[in-house]
């Protein structure tokens, strides 16, 4: 295992929020939420989602995720200077001597749930099978990896809405442990239309635009979107002189084995998961500047989150969910939220938590309610998932 | 890696206390608990592990929740077909059977899946992050995903033919198994360690 610091030299981003890092910040300085109905596909399901406006519209929704990714990920190697952005198949890696992998958290992407295609299956009467082959280029990973003739490895990781975060902890497991020295890692997914159906079966999709800890808070909106972030160990960096983001410091993870689709009431396995995460770059509870919170306005998120970071947390620490001007974008949500963890350490500023009016008295803690400037240095950013995941990661500002 | 214990399941596998379970989820729980059957694990220690690892998921739960739209509407699906239709599910099933608490990580990838779970969890086990994983490679056959092999170019790394069954293994810190440079089939690969 290499003791060497791992250091974020790019980043990539496209939601609702814009299609770049400047769009970004500059509609969360606006505080822009951009909430629109549902129009991608047919559906019966009339709730605000949150969608990334400049793409088009193509026929099979699969590949929208690809798309996704693919801008996202193109952003991020160019700020790190792996490409450029008018030579993007040009790499300036020297591919011999350094070992590249990628690592995609996502949803969609890893279901074959073209309805069409499947209605002619039942029905016998099956016309094309490129739904199959957009299917097959949602192993983002993979593709992206032919596309970049980077040696790997390259997964998909499939801890639903986690999976951005969980990403970014296998990359920093491949790092330390020599297997990679460039780990592009993140999250992808797209608006469709089957967990549009099957978040609205559990009853947690809110009419209205989401509220995340607020007292009236009543469910979540779906978003979709992509992130990336490039991963090097710290000589590796320095030797190509890239330009140092953010250190990622640390990454912990732990399963509550309570409930399919409930995170456990005590909030035992997301406080685990701090711990570890804080314990393993040696800092404690009070070294954490500010929370980018999960934060998906379910009665059941919130609170959970809000009792472990009362508990554990000190008034000081500011907590932001950026779900408000995103939704929530599963796959690529951890993905998203560490982006602009790393942009808020940047530019020393966090935008106001949207959506929030009144304190829950049954969490007793407000979010950041205005835009706020102020001095950070550790950011803290934590998912919680299907399954009972419940994921840390820790970013200090350069 | 040192290898503790293994064990399989195919689709007619009976487990108690999982009753709404999906298939794809009782043989990854049933072949896991199998792997681990010589073992009592704490609830206190975050350091035992799982990782999952599969192709294509449980397609066979996806299109079941296909069927669902079609035939009623988007309002009125199941909620369980769609929770278990989630890849992470039968992760989340292992974990709450055996009493794990540490990581867990469901991965897919068209090319070597398990091998891609291997080289993980050795960094996890070397790294200090776990002590103990339990490793399982699920998949389910599906007639629309036969009917696509028969009819689709398949990339070169996912052309196998997809079998049924779920197959885990219990590791440690160790040296006894290297990880090969391709497994071709999960299955026979574990059958023979």
């Amino acid at each position: 295992m290499n003791d060497e610091k791992i250091f974020i030299t790019g980043m990539g981003i496209i939601s609702a929020l814009g299609n770049s890092m400047d769009e970004t910040f500059k509609s969360l300085t606006a505080n822009k939420v951009n909430d629109s109905k549902i129009d991608l596909f047919e559906c019966d399901i009339d709730k605000p989602v949150f969608k990334a406006d400049f793409l088009n519209k193509t026929s099979n929704l699969t590949m929208r995720t690809k798309e996704l990714a693919d801008i996202a990920f193109k952003q991020a190697l160019v700020q790190a200077q792996i490409i450029d952005s008018d030579k993007p198949g040009f790499c300036r890696l020297d591919l011999n001597n350094l070992r590249v992998g990628i690592c995609c958290g996502t949803t969609v992407a890893s279901q074959l749930n073209d309805i069409e295609f499947y209605r002619q299956f039942r029905a016998g009467a099956v016309k094309s099978y490129d739904p199959v082959k957009h299917y097959l280029s949602g192993d983002i990973s993979q593709a992206l990896l032919l596309e970049h003739n980077f040696s790997g490895p390259g997964v998909n990781v499939v801890n639903a809405c986690s999976s951005g975060t969980d990403a970014i902890g296998v990359a920093m497991s491949w790092i330390k442990t020599g297997i990679c020295d460039i780990v592009i890692a993140g999250g992808a997914d797209e608006l469709n239309r089957v967990p549009v159906a099957g978040f609205n079966s559990l009853g947690i999709l809110s009419d209205s635009v989401c509220k995340p800890f607020d007292k009236n808070r009543d469910g979540l909106n779906l978003g979709e979107g992509a992130a990336f972030i490039v991963l090097e160990k710290e000589s590796t960096a320095i030797a190509r002189k890239a330009s140092i983001l953010s250190e990622c410091c640390s990454y912990a993870t732990a399963v509550d084995g309570y409930h399919l689709t409930a995170p456990r009431p005590d909030g035992q396995g997301l406080k685990t998961a701090i711990s570890k995460a804080l314990l393993n770059n040696d800092l404690c509870a009070k070294d954490i500047d500010f929370i980018n919170a999960h934060g998906t306005a379910t009665k059941n998120n919130d609170h959970v989150e809000g009792l472990v970071f009362k508990n554990m947390f000190s008034q000081q620490t500011k907590i932001f969910s950026i779900k408000g001007y995103t939704g929530h974008t599963l796959g690529a949500a951890g993905a998203i939220d560490a982006v602009i963890t790393i942009l808020s350490l940047q530019k020393q500023w966090l935008p106001m938590n949207a959506g929030f009016s009144q304190e829950d008295p049954k969490i007793a803690f407000s979010p950041v309610t205005k835009n706020t400037s102020f001095k950070a240095e550790y950011a803290l950013s934590t998912s919680l998932a299907f399954g009972g995941q419940n994921s840390a990661v820790i970013f200090r500002r350069v | 890696m040192n290898l503790l214990g293994k064990g399989f399941a195919d689709k007619n596998t009976k487990i108690k206390g999982i009753r709404r379970a999906d298939i794809f989820t009782k043989m990854a729980v049933s072949a896991s608990n199998k792997a681990c059957s010589e073992f009592e694990f704490n609830n206190e220690d975050t350091k035992i592990s799982i990782i999952v690892a599969t192709l294509f998921g449980p397609h066979v739960t996806t299109f079941k929740f296909l069927d669902n739209l079609l035939d009623y509407s988007d309002s009125g699906v199941s909620p369980t077909t769609f929770s278990h239709s989630v890849h992470n599910a039968a992760a989340s099933y292992i974990a709450v059977s055996l009493g794990i608490r540490g990581q867990s990580l469901t991965i897919t990838s068209f090319n070597d899946p398990l091998k891609q779970a291997l080289i993980l969890a050795d960094a996890w086990l070397e790294f200090d992050q776990a002590k103990k994983i339990v490793v399982c490679y699920v998949e389910e056959e599906s007639d629309p995903m036969v009917s696509a092999h028969e009819h689709c170019t398949f990339p070169s790394y996912a052309k196998n033919k997809i079998y049924t069954g779920a197959a885990s293994i219990l590791l440690e810190k160790g040296s006894t198994i290297k990880i090969p440079g391709k497994i071709l089939n999960p299955f026979i690969y574990i059958e023979e360690l």
